[in-house]
């Protein structure tokens, strides 16, 4: 269900999209549908500020640090087959493996996920997913699309919107328990960026602006595994 | 790894734009840079740099509610001037508009961002729950004679969060020109918002604006202690 929900998300975007194209006035060339763009952030940000936040509020309100954490804990475990699957897609073997020890560690003596044993131990967590496989196996990201619901993604990462839910677990657990563990992750994943949400409305002068360039520099930092080569003289764009 | 992103139509164009404003806002550090000097700079001395902004960091965390908002923002401001090259950081964030203000603009500009970022460092970095500390990881060449030391903010209540600056030499000595948090890079965040509100309202509309935010960011830092 939830994979048939988002790619019919993405397939209304891409039509919507494809009457733009001919009046899209393209001031950055990474973004060239941002007047479609600014129009999807406002309605983001609104359905955010009217729905999502308060109910992340409610949700942290009643809900003890440790039990949030034990919450992302379980499901992050849960996805953590995107990260070793596209590990090993990337070539990249031996931390392929070790992260498919932290999962399995985690699921064990982690109990189910809820304690992230793992870090302890020091196997630390890496975050993989196949817009990075897409571009590591040489693929330009194309451009900026800020889907409703989904938020900022690229042309490239589209097709893991699909894929990295195929490998996520939380997946193949059958209704109606799915839509109840897929509200409570969205839920907690949303109360984890009340910081970055805040900072981004606090400090910018066009918090489009701000989360777009935020975004893509975020995606490369993540695709060289933490270590980018710079851009330009100052490590601007 | 290529990052053509353009492939809508006029996108040439747009990419002969943005290369002259890329050309011109380099064709200004260099400029700068000629002015100061830029050399190879020698072994650690970037780290000191980094190091020294980040003792005073930590001096404000030891010390922050003692302090109030206003003792941390007295300590940390004069080591942000000695720290930072917001000389070379304000003609990069405004790219080719910068040479377009006259000099009371580009020192009001100047001003504005040293105390932003005085404002910012005083507001964010106050309290030592959860021990805050800073690591220094490695010094890595870049180009153009530029250093990039590598760090991390450790906290005991969640992942650390990997800090880089990127540093240059000038006629005082190495100073930083950027900071990625997370491979974020503020200047970049800066540089791309000017440029939107620059194209849309203007650039004194843009010095306006950042006035604005720097008013409000005094007053809510104030009165957050």
């Amino acid at each position: 269900m939830r994979l048939r929900m988002m790619w019919g998300a993405a397939g209304a975007v891409l039509l919507a999209l494809s009457g733009c194209a001919s009046t899209e006035v393209a001031t950055e060339p990474h973004d060239p549908y941002e007047s479609f763009n600014r129009n999807m952030f406002a309605f983001n940000k609104a359905l955010d500020e009217n729905l999502f936040s308060p109910i992340a509020d409610g949700y942290v309100a009643v809900t003890p640090e440790p039990a949030r954490e034990a919450v992302f804990n379980f499901f992050d475990n849960l996805g953590y087959l995107t990260t070793v699957v596209n590990q090993l897609l990337q070539g990249k073997i031996e931390t392929g493996m070790a992260d498919a020890g932290r999962f399995l560690i985690n699921s064990t003596f982690g109990l189910g996920g809820l304690i992230d044993f793992a870090s302890g131990i020091e196997m630390p967590r890496n975050q993989e997913d196949f817009d990075q496989t897409l571009a590591v196996w040489g693929l330009s990201p194309g451009p900026y699309l800020e889907l409703p619901l989904l938020g900022p993604n690229t042309f490239r990462s589209l097709p893991g919107i699909p894929a990295d839910a195929a490998t996520d677990l939380l997946t193949w657990v059958s209704s109606p328990l799915d839509y109840a563990l897929g509200g409570v992750e969205r839920v907690d994943q949303r109360a984890r960026l009340d910081s970055a949400i805040k900072l981004r409305d606090k400090s910018s002068l066009d918090p489009y602006v701000f989360q777009r360039e935020a975004y893509l520099q975020r995606r490369r930092h993540l695709i060289y595994d933490g270590n980018p080569p710079l851009d330009g003289p100052t490590g601007t764009r | 790894m290529s990052s053509d992103y353009a492939t809508a139509p006029g996108a040439a164009g747009v990419r002969r734009a943005r290369l002259r404003r890329w050309l011109g806002s380099v064709l200004l550090v260099l400029a700068g840079g000629a002015a100061t000097a830029l050399h190879a700079l020698e072994d650690g001395a970037a780290t000191r740099t980094v190091e020294t902004l980040h003792a005073a960091l930590a001096r404000n965390i030891a010390d922050g509610a003692a302090l109030g908002f206003e003792g941390r923002l007295a300590r940390i401001e004069p080591v942000l001037a000695e720290v930072f090259d917001f000389q070379t950081i304000a003609m990069v964030a405004l790219g080719d508009a910068y040479a377009r203000l006259d000099a009371s603009q580009q020192a009001r500009f100047r001003a504005l961002l040293e105390r932003q970022s005085a404002l910012t460092y005083a507001d964010n970095f106050k309290s030592a729950q959860h021990s805050p500390r800073f690591v220094t990881l490695a010094e890595q060449p870049a180009r153009g004679a530029r250093v990039v030391v590598r760090t991390r903010l450790e906290r005991d209540d969640g992942a650390p969060v990997s800090l880089d600056y990127v540093v240059h030499d000038t006629a005082r000595g190495p100073r930083v020109v950027n900071v990625l948090a997370e491979g974020v890079s503020d200047l970049s965040l800066k540089r791309a918002q000017y440029a939107a509100v620059i194209r849309r309202d203007g650039v004194d509309a843009l010095l306006e604006q950042i006035e604005k935010q720097v008013t409000e960011l005094a007053h809510t830092a104030a009165g957050s202690g």
